[in-house]
């Protein structure tokens, strides 16, 4: 292959997924990481790409149509809630009852639950579609009034859905952690449910990336001792290691290698 | 007589931690005082105090009720105190007899200068070689001597000093059955000549056959003194293990594969006994014991720096009867050194330099090293690992833990599926305590296997799948998940055996 059908390969890629892996890349096209160094840099002069550790990302100033800057940091946490996926899924065995609260970080716990045999519990109605067509899986949604431009259920209804049953892990995600604030979600209906949950839940873990540490939503769940589980990513600030380290929390961050 | 020796609040600080505690620790005469306590539990520190070694923050010391300063070895030498430490300390080119008598000469008499009476001192020593029945020439450097009888040469030499207090710091780890009975032997002896004996073991099973008082340190406090009669094995384990938290570590369940690792009836230098053991992928295997066990030179056996070994290590399938560490790593596996040991990072190199190491070919281009791609090789592993450092800092400028991270890195960067971790969070912030163990987690998940050797009980408890236990070269005790806890490590890293229980 030719250097300039290479970099058109790799302005492609770029496009699509955003960012490249110089390591991967080499594999890709069976060339040395230099010679795809040298490709890189060719392309980061003419401002198509930004040069990164390991390989590079898409010159967002180029493309002003690919500029949804919500999107692209929507995209970066999102590998980080994939990998928090992946770190739950090894703690559901066979037989457990589980609930997954609404967001984008439990549904991707639901992605990596799809071959085991269970039970899931949930307001999401997303998570719930999600995992239609596992015959493994056996799926509740607790119904309730939809939350506004959200995929939420929430009130009397949601509430007597968790009435009579009993949960063997509940996984919760939550907008804001701190010291003072504890954990935090935005609305103060979602706390009646969540709850509700962690009466009902013999296991409570909290699943939310690094960008939640040090911030406070609107409603109150509770103090950060209300979980003997937490799982996020090694970004977490190193106060909040220590803490939940000294109180008997465990902590598992997600690290990722070759 | 009671009340001989008195240490009265005795604090001890190394930069900020606290090692001794407000100790007050009496001993009586012409006792046998055993001082137990796991690692680091600060025995070996309070004995050094009284050695003149170390001088305390805070304290009294009292002798037969006499205030005494203690500031200087000669200090405890003239106040009748002698001590033999935990390593060797001889003269490996200097004989028996110049190794015993070491600064205090005998004289001749009939000259009126001073002329060292070299006969005498050779007569003096082979009647000492004579009461232990050793059957040794004091003419032979000490150097040629075993490991056994080079620990006598420096029993004979303290005792020989006249001492009053005789601290013994582990002084038996390494010898043999017989030899520690013949210990024991002399220590009944110069009891009867009214010499006191503080011995300082992790071995319960001879402070059962020696001593005559307790004391119990853990975390730099004294936790039960007693009269030896009146504690049985359980109860000691206990007091020494207290309650210690094993639910906070953040271990994964991890579906386990084939085996990665056997080894097999191995025996190495008379400090290995018959060494069985297996690893499977995706496991992480313990390795527990006092110091002094084996623990170390097993991890370096089986990397291939401590060699020739008898028996078979069989790794991925593939046997060997001898190891080198290239073929070590060139079969997946590493071995991560405790950091402060100077063996696990070279200090005055960078980090990326530090991190390369391992792999240079994957640097390098036509032969020749790339520091360009060491720089971003270097730069990305300081990334995946949370190290907030440059790749260009020199390693010695780095925090403990994340000289720990580096020395793991570098290992990562050979891709090793065989990881031996040496204390992999001995003396480290918990912050970065807690990345380790999630970096665990990450290789396990990801099909490597890891042996992790640690003081730390309530870690190994907390972390491993299994955890052997080391005692005198032996692996004694194979404990599985489900039966795995801090006090029970103790117990059998202490040399407790079912018949105990």
């Amino acid at each position: 292959m030719f250097a300039i059908e290479r970099q058109s390969r790799i302005k492609e890629i770029l496009l699509k997924e955003k960012r490249v892996d110089v390591i991967e890349l080499s594999k890709m096209f069976s060339v040395t990481e230099v010679t795809i160094r040298r490709d890189l840099d060719k392309l980061a002069r003419e401002g198509f790409l930004i040069k990164t550790y390991g390989g590079a990302v898409l010159n967002k100033k180029q493309f002003p149509d690919l500029t949804d800057t919500d999107k692209s940091s929507q995209e970066e946490v999102s590998t980080e809630k994939q990998m928090i996926g992946k770190i739950a899924s090894n703690m559901i065995e066979e037989g457990d009852a589980i609930f997954l609260s609404p967001g984008t970080t439990c549904m991707e716990i639901a992605r990596n639950i799809k071959q085991k045999r269970l039970t899931v519990v949930t307001n999401d109605i997303l998570i719930g579609y999600e995992l239609r067509d596992y015959p493994g899986v056996k799926v509740i949604v607790t119904g309730g009034d939809l939350m506004h431009s959200t995929s939420a259920l929430i009130g009397g209804f949601a509430l007597r859905a968790l009435q009579d049953i009993y949960i063997s892990k509940a996984f919760i995600g939550v907008k804001g952690i701190h010291f003072n604030s504890g954990y935090t979600v935005d609305r103060h209906e979602e706390v009646m449910i969540l709850g509700e949950v962690i009466k009902k839940s013999r296991e409570v873990i909290i699943a939310a990336d690094y960008t939640k540490f040090n911030r406070t939503a609107f409603a109150r769940l509770g103090d950060l001792r209300i979980a003997k589980k937490v799982i996020s990513n090694k970004q977490v600030p190193s106060e909040y290691k220590q803490f939940y380290f000294e109180n008997n929390i465990k902590l598992y961050t997600t690290f990722e290698f070759e | 007589m009671a009340g001989y020796l008195e240490m009265r609040n005795i604090t001890k600080k190394f930069s900020g931690n606290v090692v001794l505690d407000n100790v007050n620790f009496s001993v009586d005469k012409g006792q046998v005082h055993a001082l137990i306590g796991e690692n680091g539990s600060g025995k070996t520190t309070l004995m050094n105090i009284l050695a003149g070694l170390y001088t305390p923050d805070k304290g009294e010391i009292f002798i037969n009720g006499e205030k005494v300063t203690i500031d200087s070895p000669i200090k405890a030498q003239n106040l009748g105190i002698s001590m033999i430490h935990q390593e060797l300390r001889v003269f490996p080119d200097l004989t028996v007899a110049e190794n015993i008598f070491i600064k205090r000469e005998p004289l001749k008499k009939a000259v009126p200068l001073p002329v060292i009476d070299w006969v005498e001192a050779y007569r003096e020593t082979e009647r000492y070689l004579k009461c232990f029945n050793l059957n040794i020439n004091p003419r032979v450097p000490v150097g040629y001597l075993s490991y056994g009888q080079q620990r006598f040469v420096e029993i004979i030499k303290a005792i020989s000093c006249k001492a009053d207090l005789l601290i013994m710091d582990e002084t038996t780890s390494a010898l043999t059955e017989k030899e520690i009975q013949m210990l024991f032997e002399t220590i009944r002896e110069i009891k009867k000549l009214g010499v006191t004996v503080i011995y300082i073991t992790h071995r319960l099973g001879e402070v059962k056959q020696i001593a005559d008082a307790v004391t119990v340190l853990r975390d730099g406090k004294v936790v039960c003194s007693s009269n030896a009669d009146k504690m049985n094995m359980n109860e000691i384990v206990q007091v020494m293990a207290g309650r210690k938290i094993e639910d906070r570590y953040p271990k994964i369940k991890v579906k386990m594969g084939g085996e990665v690792l056997r080894v097999q009836n191995l025996n190495y230098e008379g400090i290995l006994h018959n060494i069985n053991l297996d690893l499977r992928k995706g496991e992480i295997l313990g390795i527990a014991g006092l110091s002094g066990a084996g623990r170390k030179t097993l991890a370096k056996v089986l990397f291939g720096i401590n060699t020739p070994f008898d028996g078979t290590i069989t790794i991925n399938g593939k046997k060997f009867n001898s190891i080198t560490t290239r073929t070590a790593m060139n079969n997946g596996l590493c071995y991560v050194a405790g950091t402060g040991t100077e063996e696990s990072l070279i200090k005055q190199l960078s980090v990326a330099r530090n991190i390369t190491i391992t792999n240079l070919k994957r640097v390098s281009r036509a032969g020749l090293l790339m520091p360009a791609m060491e720089a971003e090789f270097a730069a990305d592993y300081l990334e995946r690992l949370e190290i907030s450092a440059e790749h260009d800092d020199i390693a010695d400028t780095l925090s403990g833990g994340k000289q720990k991270k580096v020395a793991l890195a570098k290992w990562l960067f050979n891709n090793a599926r065989i990881l031996i971790m040496d204390e992999p969070t001995a003396g480290i912030d918990i912050g970065s305590k807690v990345d380790i163990y999630n970096i665990i987690n990450e290789l396990v998940l990801s099909g490597a296997s890891v042996i992790m050797i640690s003081s730390d009980f309530a870690e190994l408890s907390g972390m491993c799948d299994r955890v052997a236990v080391m005692y005198n070269g032996e692996i004694i005790k194979i404990l599985n998940k489900d039966e795995i806890s801090s006090e029970k490590i103790l117990f059998y890293a202490a040399g407790g055996s079912e018949r105990d229980l």
